[in-house]
């Protein structure tokens, strides 16, 4: 989140669009309904189908799975054509006015409609973008600036030139008449739905969009979140209280997770993981490095329209080395972080979870690589929640050996009971713990890290997750133990599980003090915060994104202070929009809203006040030439007034983009493309049959999909109050299991006549993967849809479910394909075709 | 009136039905066979082993509604339950004004003969249960329904109300209400709830629900626990 839960009481107008907050966040769902009290803000839900939080909103609209950015996308190009977006904010806060290439050509005039300039010819789904032209025109080069490229800055939003005029031409056919035939919304309604959310605009207002896996889930996941990104940069919604763009995680401690690097890209605090390629060979020093380096490639350069006077492009991540070389001595602090960063592996290819499974499926055979011969499966179970789950199933069977580490048996360590054949792999289950037996922090979806205690111990030999690992780091290093191999260094030399003699003996809190960071000369002790960490290998720190989380004090040497177990509930901030400064700490430096810096007038005779003041976040005083008391964290530069620095600090250019510069691999500006599987066989927006899905989408060889003529109907998946994700718990409880004890397809009451099907009635569901028998859930709420001229009926299944616990039942992720978001890989488990049969 | 009452407000219920657990779990209840019938709510009915139920309704006037309705003992002022029990096994607190079944006294198999009885023939709302499904086999237990989590409060339930007229709940709440993730419960004393619940009703009207009341009607059949309906009451099956 941009924001934080609390702060959803700040909005005026609140969009629940790919996401069921009521349903899957619903302890946090008071912030809503506090707004609506307070604030009497609007609550909008988008959805295919009505939903828990439809239920408790001002307006609902029902919208097609798959087709979200036509919908968002028509609401930007509502804000253009009726003048509703905040002008000075577009001018001051996001790249509105750069000028970009002059042979970038949009989606509607690069002459081949739904395709960006630098495509190659021919028609042909998955290949790349030649992103040459997906750049800003610039200056050359200033020599006294050597760290700053000089951009060329419009002198209004007129010029052609300029990222806005791109904008509002790419998006001049998203008419409410195009949504209405892409989306099936009524116009009326849309009209209505864009008139009271862009009406925030103003800059006294502010909406804010609180989204989860219903817009992550498909296959241009990635684009669909710019596209909302966008429409709040143009409303001047980002940065403020009640505003920003908010990703409800689905899980206790997801954020932390991602936070500290567990995905196969990143190395800790969003650093990318090296890549096996000639210019990360090296680590370097930066951006000035003479020969191409590691942190040459990945260090950014200014980007300043004039770099003689202010403001300055902040350009944080200009950072990136002290952070890297801080978390490489927190790793190996006795090897030198030039020697050490190549005991980092290098990444070769795509290991995202669809990715990871089709390796295991077709072995590769190439030299470089090697086929995947046991797998770790930690709070997770792949064989309920992985998509295309019968062919994910045959993949385990090719491994040699599996480690399960859950409460229970799950479908994944049991998968073997049920697959066919002769299965070889060797499956060991350890007792894992539950939350309350082992102590820690957990980071939640405001990146709010709170520390909890243990409540109890595990029961018999059950352990913490922490413990596990510990033990079979303990156990690798001492068979590695005495090898001078210069191959086994990354392990002989690594800092396990952590330098006690430096942070204490307690291991989680010895880890939280390394994530932290502290210093490596003989003072020692911990660095204040990120601000402390330094290039030269003097610092250490795991995570620079939490350091600042166990330190206090003035100057050296710092106390070590646990301050994600602050606990006063008390709130700081004079405006009382929810901040409660002295409650956990969140990252980055305990900001509560990050960005907050495009909250206050950026220059002119107002520089410095609130766009809202009665929710104002930070405040620059004028005349004592500071932020006001109580005011949230400013969002770096503390002590510099607004003009000083552009707003979007994290940016190279400080400005929010309207559009991506070559940030995403399929446009620069998001474009409405179908799911890969679709009911349409022509491009609703384009009248084109190619592309009809996004062109650059990447399609494993062996995955089959279906056509709307064997599967014409529209399916998405979703979470239920009742059961716990892949179900391993809530299925183990029974007063949770007698709530929902069986899985069940919802569908219209018009499909279920066509159908004939009765309430309650067993069917059969297929999909080119394979079929499931459920329950039928015939509801009012869902209906069919009139899309590019034709009905399309949709429907939807939890997927908790599977064949181990005491409530087993079919798995809805049988259904689902092999296909994932373009940028991330994540599956596209919203939107799919199927078939029903009365069974 | 005199003591304590329960407000439940179905405008923030989202019915993630936290409170058909939490009420489980502190009266030590086990589930029940349940199957899916084709509808969010389950167990279909309050029971021996659920003394509440969220229930759903899909109904349409100018656009759909999803409504929620946590069903459960209303604790009357005046319970017929209690007046046609045969074993004296329901007391009625005349302080708190809780209304709960002594499960020491009752005894459905000694009951008066039928297989329906006394108790909930009386109830107008349908509520008192002994039995329930578990394991395939039909349960018999003895009369159950909300007892206002009674045993939470720290407050004598034997005291005599000559001499100790006040009643206090201390820092503790009914279970449902203490789980209840939107807040949509909140108990009380008795006029100050009504007072908020009527607040609630007041402003419901001017924010889109014209129809928005109290129920029941406190008038007619005064009661320890109320709704906040924001639709008219009998589209909630009442």
């Amino acid at each position: 989140m941009t924001n934080h839960w609390v702060d959803i009481k700040n909005a005026d107008v609140i969009l629940i669009m790919g996401s069921n907050a009521a349903e899957n966040h619903p302890i946090a769902f008071k912030w809503v309904m506090e707004a609506k009290k307070n604030r009497n803000a609007t609550i909008i839900s988008v959805d295919p189908r009505f939903t828990r939080s439809s239920s408790k909103a001002d307006i609902y609209a029902q919208m097609r799975s798959g087709s979200d950015i036509a919908f968002l996308g028509g609401m930007i190009n509502y804000a253009i054509t009726n003048n509703k977006y905040n002008v000075q904010y577009v001018k001051d806060c996001t790249n509105a006015l750069w000028k970009i290439r002059t042979d970038f050509k949009t989606a509607r005039d690069s002459g081949r409609p739904g395709l960006f300039s630098g495509y190659p010819t021919g028609d042909i789904y998955g290949q790349a973008y030649t992103t040459t032209t997906w750049d800003y025109q610039y200056a050359p080069d200033d020599p006294s600036y050597p760290t700053t490229k000089i951009p060329l800055k419009a002198v209004d939003l007129s010029d052609p030139d300029c990222v806005f005029q791109k904008l509002k031409l790419q998006y001049s056919i998203y008419t409410p008449a195009m949504v209405e035939n892409i989306c099936g919304t009524p116009q009326a309604l849309f009209n209505q739905i864009c008139e009271i959310y862009c009406n925030t605009y103003q800059s006294h207002l502010s909406a804010t969009q609180l989204y989860a896996m219903g817009w992550t889930q498909h296959t241009n996941g990635s684009q669909l979140i710019r596209t909302a990104s966008i429409l709040q940069l143009l409303l001047g919604n980002m940065g403020v209280a009640g505003g920003g763009i908010n990703a409800l995680r689905g899980w206790q401690n997801v954020q932390g997770s991602t936070d500290h690097g567990v995905l196969f890209h990143l190395l800790t605090g969003y650093n990318s993981c090296p890549q096996n390629i000639l210019k990360h060979a090296e680590l370097g020093t930066g951006p000035l490095d003479p020969t191409d380096t590691y942190l040459k490639d990945q260090t950014p350069l200014a980007m300043d329209p004039d770099p003689t006077v202010p403001p300055a492009s902040g350009n944080w991540w200009a950072n990136r080395p002290k952070y890297v070389v801080s978390m490489l001595k927190a790793w190996w602090p006795s090897v030198p972080h030039g020697d050490s960063y190549k005991y980092l592996p290098k990444r070769h290819k795509d290991c995202t979870h669809i990715s990871l499974f089709e390796d295991m499926l077709n072995p590769p055979t190439s030299p470089r690589t090697y086929p995947i011969k046991g797998l770790f499966v930690w709070g997770s179970n792949p064989m309920v929640t992985g998509p295309n789950m019968e062919r994910e199933r045959d993949a385990l069977k090719n491994l040699d050996w599996m480690v399960v580490c859950d409460m229970f048996h799950t479908e994944t360590s049991d998968f073997w009971t049920v697959a066919p054949g002769n299965i070889k792999t060797e499956v060991f289950l350890l007792p894992g713990s539950a939350f309350f037996e082992r102590k820690g922090s957990a980071t939640n979806s405001s990146r709010l890290a709170q520390w909890k205690d243990k409540a109890c111990n595990p029961p018999g030999e059950a352990l913490p997750e922490e413990e596990i690992l510990k033990r079979l780091g303990d156990a690798i290093k001492a068979l590695y133990s005495g090898s001078g191999l210069a191959k086994d260094k990354p392990i002989t030399d690594l800092n396990w599980p952590y330098d006690s003699s430096k942070l204490g003996l307690d291991l989680v809190e010895g880890v939280a003090k390394e994530i932290h960071g502290y210093y490596l000369d003989v003072t020692g002790g911990p660095v204040l915060n990120f601000t402390g960490l330094l290039a030269d290998g003097t610092t250490a720190c795991g995570n620079w994104l939490y350091s600042g989380t166990y330190a206090s004090g003035t100057a050296r040497p710092y106390t070590w202070t646990n301050k994600m177990a602050n606990r006063i509930p008390d709130e700081t901030h004079p405006a009382n929009i929810g901040i409660y400064a002295n409650w956990g700490y969140s990252w980055p430096l305990n900001r509560r809203i990050v960005y907050n810096r495009a909250s206050v007038y950026q220059s002119g005779v107002n520089e410095g006040e609130p766009l809202a003041s009665d929710k104002w976040v930070i405040w620059w005083d004028p005349v004592a030439l500071k932020y006001k008391d109580g005011g949230d964290v400013v969002d770096g530069y503390a002590t510099a007034k607004p003009s000083a620095y552009y707003p979007f600090i994290m940016r190279n250019d400080g400005m929010g983009r309207l559009m991506g510069i070559k940030a995403l691999l399929d446009g620069p500006f998001p474009e409405h493309y179908e799911p890969r599987e679709t009911p349409l066989t022509t491009n609703p927006l384009t009248g084109a049959t190619f592309p009809l899905y996004d062109p650059c989408v990447y399609q494993y060889p062996s995955t089959v999909f279906g056509s709307p003529v064997d599967f014409p109907i529209v399916a998405t998946t979703y979470r239920l109050t009742e059961h716990w994700h892949g179900g391993g718990l809530s299925r183990n409880l029974p007063w949770l299991g007698q709530l929902m004890p069986e899985p069940f397809v919802e569908m219209s009451e018009e499909l279920a006549i066509a159908k004939g099907v009765i309430n309650g009635d067993n069917v059969i569901v297929s999909s080119a993967r394979g079929s499931i028998t459920v329950k039928a859930c015939v509801t009012k709420r869902f209906k069919p849809f009139t899309v590019a001229g034709i009905t399309v009926h949709q429907v939807g299944l939890p997927w908790h479910w599977g064949f181990a616990t005491l409530f087993p039942g079919a798995s809805a992720n049988v259904l689902t394909p092999h296909i994932g978001d373009v940028n991330t890989r994540i599956p596209e488990y919203k939107a799919f075709l199927v078939n029903i049969t009365k069974a | 009136m005199i003591g304590i009452r329960l407000l439940i407000d179905t405008s923030k219920c989202v019915a993630c039905r936290a409170c058909q657990v939490a009420c489980q779990q502190w009266h030590s209840l086990p589930s029940e066979d349940t199957t899916f019938t084709g509808t969010y709510q389950n167990p279909p009915d309050v029971s021996g082993a659920n003394l509440t139920v969220a229930k759903f309704f899909e109904v349409y006037d100018t656009k759909l509604n999803w409504l929620f309705f946590k069903d459960q003992c209303r604790h009357c002022e005046n319970p017929f339950c209690l007046q046609r029990c045969p074993l004296n096994a329901i007391i009625r607190d005349a302080t708190t004004g809780i209304v709960r079944i002594d499960p020491v006294k009752c005894d459905p198999s000694i009951c008066h003969g039928a297989e329906t009885k006394p108790c909930q023939v009386q109830c107008p709302y349908g509520i008192p249960e002994y039995k329930y499904v578990k394991d395939g086999s039909l349960v018999r237990t003895v009369m159950r329904k909300c007892d206002f989590c009674y045993d939470r409060f720290d407050y004598d339930f034997n005291h005599d109300p000559l001499n100790n007229p006040t009643w206090d709940t201390g820092s503790r709440k009914p279970a449902c209400e203490l789980t209840c993730p939107p807040g949509a419960i909140l108990s009380g004393d008795a006029d100050s709830i009504l007072t908020e619940a009527n607040n609630r009703v007041n402003y419901l009207k001017t924010d889109g629900f014209p129809d928005a009341s109290v129920y029941p009607k406190q008038i007619d059949d005064p009661t320890h626990v109320i709704w906040v309906l924001t639709k008219i009451w009998s589209v909630y099956g009442l």
